[in-house]
C-alpha cells in the first residue's frame, strides 16, 4: 500500500497513461518517453488527531508532465488541476480520501532537454485511517 | 504522579467506540451559597451530574448503531415514516421516546492507554444525539452521554484497568 502507486492508478483510470511507460514514480526518464508524467510522494502530516487515535492526514504529491510540446503542457495541467479540484467524491484505492486539491506552478524549461517543456502540479490528498 | 494519556479507548458497556475525534467529559457539582447575617458565607452542594460529549468521526449507520440502539431500525423492520428497511447496515430513526420505552444504560468508560490504564467512568449512562454538523467535507455526529446512576451510586469514577472486583 502506497499513496503514489495509489494515485497513479487513479490516473491510469483518468487516461492519462500507463504506469511504467508514460506515468512514473519518483524520477523521470532522462531522455525518452518526451512526453510523460511522475509522482512524487511526501507527507503523511497529521490534520486532526482523534481522541481514540485515528488521524486526518495530509500528504502532498508533486506531479510532473513534460512534452516537446509546451501547448501540450499548459492545456495538460489545466485538464488535471480541473480533474482533480472537481466536484466528483474520488476515493483511492486503499486510503480513505476526504479530499484531493491541486495547485499548478509556472510551467518551464526542461533542463535535460532545452526543446520540452515541464510543469508542476501539487496534489494535496486528505486522507483518514 | 503520572500523566493520563492517549489515545484513548472509549468504551459504553461493552461496546468500544472508535473513531472519536473529541470526546469532553463534563461533571457538574449544583450548589447554592448562604450568607449569615454575622457576614460568612457558605456554599452548600447539591446535586451531581456526569455527561460526556463525543464527536463522532464516522457517523456511518454501523457506529451509529452500537450508540443509539434506541433509534436503530434493523433490517426489515419499519421506520416510524411508514417504510421498510430493506438493507442488512439498518437505519436510524431519530424520534422521540414512548412512554412506556425503557432507556438502555451502560457504564461509559474512557481508558488510558498503557497497561494497567486509568480509567473515567461515568457510572450508569445512556445516550442521545446532542447536533448533526457538516465540517468541510466531513459529516460528524455530536452523541452526548448521560450519567444517571442510582441514589446511592457515584456519578463519576477513577480507578487502575483490573483493580477493582466485578460486582457479584
Amino acid at each position: 500500500m502506497n499513496i503514489a502507486k495509489d494515485f497513479v492508478d487513479f490516473m491510469v483510470a483518468q487516461g492519462l497513461g500507463a504506469f511504467g511507460e508514460s506515468i512514473f514514480i519518483g524520477n523521470m526518464p532522462a531522455s525518452t518517453p518526451n512526453t510523460c508524467w511522475s509522482v512524487i510522494p511526501s507527507g503523511g502530516r497529521p490534520l486532526i488527531p482523534n481522541s481514540t487515535g485515528e488521524r486526518v492526514k495530509a500528504y502532498t504529491l508533486e506531479v510532473r508532465y513534460r512534452s516537446n510540446n509546451a501547448e501540450d503542457v499548459y492545456d495538460t495541467l489545466q485538464a488535471f488541476e480541473e480533474l482533480v479540484n472537481s466536484n466528483s467524491c474520488t476515493q483511492l484505492a486503499n486510503f480513505d480520501t476526504i479530499d484531493l486539491e491541486a495547485l499548478v506552478f509556472p510551467t518551464d524549461e526542461d533542463l535535460d532537454s532545452e526543446d520540452r517543456t515541464i510543469g508542476l502540479v501539487q496534489v494535496t490528498l486528505t486522507t483518514y485511517k | 504522579m503520572s500523566l493520563i494519556k492517549g489515545p484513548f479507548t472509549i468504551k459504553w458497556g461493552d461496546n468500544v467506540i472508535t473513531d472519536v475525534e473529541e470526546v469532553n467529559p463534563e461533571l457538574e457539582i449544583n450548589s447554592d451559597e448562604y450568607e449569615t447575617i454575622q457576614g460568612n458565607t457558605y456554599e452548600v452542594e447539591g446535586a451531581y451530574k456526569a455527561s460526556a460529549t463525543l464527536v463522532l468521526l464516522a457517523s456511518d449507520i454501523a457506529s451509529l448503531a452500537v450508540l443509539l440502539p434506541q433509534h436503530f431500525v434493523a433490517n426489515g423492520e419499519i421506520l416510524s415514516t411508514g417504510e421498510t428497511v430493506d438493507n442488512a447496515t439498518g437505519a436510524i430513526d431519530i424520534v422521540p421516546g414512548q412512554c412506556d420505552e425503557s432507556a438502555v444504560y451502560n457504564n461509559f468508560d474512557i481508558i488510558a492507554c498503557g497497561t494497567n490504564a486509568q480509567i473515567a467512568r461515568i457510572v450508569n449512562a445512556r445516550t442521545k444525539v446532542d447536533s448533526v454538523d457538516i465540517d468541510g467535507k466531513v459529516a460528524k455526529v455530536t452523541i452526548k452521554i448521560i450519567g444517571e446512576p442510582a441514589a446511592d451510586q457515584a456519578s463519576m469514577q477513577f480507578f487502575r484497568e483490573g483493580t477493582i472486583s466485578v460486582v457479584s
